[in-house]
Parts: structure tokens; C-alpha cells; sequence
């Protein structure tokens, strides 16, 4: 089974919050792969760099997180999901259903996850209900 | 059981096979203890004790935000939705 970890959920792996229990909790009772994307890395680095400008982090804080974030990748933590030609065209079917209301990166990740068969582990409620009405798999972390 | 370092060298198959059925082996060497093998209870794959070792990284390594601030995968949420349209 695998997990395509969106970056509303990453985010709380690294940064404290009230979710972060229940992400471990999910992370500790699933034996599958975890999936990051490029997009979700690139994403990651935008939202911390948002807290530290919003000074809800520290330099060194920021630092911490996107290191300790970049080793997990290189240890192999975390199974890099690679956008393709095909998830481009799958992202431009998903963004002609006006009713969805997608972002260019929320097609994109949804795509994704429906490529590679993987459950959309999402935080972001708009994202989840996309993924329900395109029959892409998805999980949110609450208790 | 107890197995001196020397005998290990040879034994060490079966004493392995031995740990694995429960028992615990005692290394010595010199007639002094130096060491122990036991069975291992859990995790019971490399990729199991990967996943632990990971998760124990993230908890002792969480950053601990301003408290004062929503939590940031709300922050980026929002900002998410202000792209939505």
C-alpha cells in the first residue's frame, strides 16, 4: 500500500501542531510507502519559509526542519514520487471540471496519487473532496 | 548459553538458530562477559526497524512553533483556498 503524504500533512511531521499526533499514529499503524513528491518538497520549503517570515519559527528552527527533511529523503525515508508527461495530461483533464475548483498544484497531486495508486494523506478538506468525487483514495488525519 | 569468542567463530550458526528459538548467548572472552545476543521481539523486518528509527527521528526532532500563530498546515491551507477560485 502506499501513502502520497500531501504537504498539509508533511508539515506537521516537522512543525508541532495538534495533528501531529494523529499523522505519527497513522505513520506508526501503516506498514506501506510513503510518497513525497517534488511538488510537495518544493511546497514544503514555501511553507516554512512562510512561518519563519511570519515568525512563528526561528532561522535556526527553519534550518532544522528543511535539513532534517532533506536527510529523510536521502535516507530513503520517503519514496520520491516523479511528475510525468502523463500526470501533466491527467492534471489538465481534472482542471476542465470547473465544479472542482482545482489549483494547477492540486491537480497535480491528485493526479499523482491516481497514477501511482497511492492514498491521497491529506489535511486539506477541499483536496480530500476533490479526491472523493475523482475516486482518487484518500485519508485525513483526525482522531 | 555461553560461548567464548573463539568458539563463536565456528558456532556461531548454530548458536544463532539457538537465539532464535528463544534462548538468550553470552559472549566471554577471557572468562569475563563481554556481550549478549538475544532474539529479537520487535520490530520484526529491516523495514519495520527502518520505520521506527524514523519515526523516533521526527518525534525527538519536531519543531516547536510560536504558540501564539495558527498551525502552519492551517496557515498553508488557507493560503491554498485564497488561490482557489
Amino acid at each position: 500500500m502506499k501513502l502520497y503524504l500531501d504537504t498539509s500533512v508533511l508539515v506537521s511531521c516537522y512543525v508541532s501542531e495538534m495533528q501531529t499526533e494523529f499523522v505519527f499514529k497513522k505513520l506508526e499503524n501503516m506498514h506501506q510507502t510513503l510518497l513525497v513528491s517534488q511538488l510537495a518538497e518544493v511546497e514544503f520549503v514555501s511553507a516554512l519559509s512562510m512561518k519563519h517570515r511570519m515568525q512563528g519559527i526561528s532561522t535556526q528552527q527553519k534550518n532544522i526542519a528543511l535539513n532534517f527533511f532533506q536527510q529523510h529523503l536521502d535516507m530513503g525515508y520517503y519514496t520520491k514520487a516523479y511528475l510525468t508527461d502523463e500526470t501533466y495530461l491527467l492534471a489538465k483533464q481534472m482542471l476542465q471540471i470547473t465544479t472542482l475548483k482545482l489549483r494547477i498544484l492540486d491537480a497535480l497531486h491528485l493526479a499523482l496519487s491516481k497514477m501511482l495508486s497511492a492514498t491521497l494523506f491529506t489535511a486539506d478538506m477541499l483536496l480530500a473532496e476533490a479526491a472523493k468525487k475523482l475516486s482518487v483514495a484518500y485519508d485525513m488525519p483526525i482522531a | 548459553m555461553f560461548k567464548s569468542v573463539r568458539s563463536l567463530k565456528t558456532e556461531l550458526s548454530d548458536c544463532l538458530h539457538r537465539v532464535q528459538r528463544g534462548e538468550e548467548c553470552w559472549i566471554t572472552s577471557h572468562q569475563r562477559l563481554i556481550a549478549k545476543i538475544v532474539p529479537v521481539q520487535s520490530p520484526t523486518t529491516i523495514e519495520d526497524l527502518k520505520r521506527q528509527t524514523f519515526l523516533i527521528e521526527l518525534k525527538k526532532n519536531l519543531i516547536q512553533p510560536k504558540k501564539t500563530q495558527i498551525p502552519l498546515s492551517k496557515q498553508l491551507i488557507q493560503k491554498r483556498e485564497d488561490e482557489r477560485y
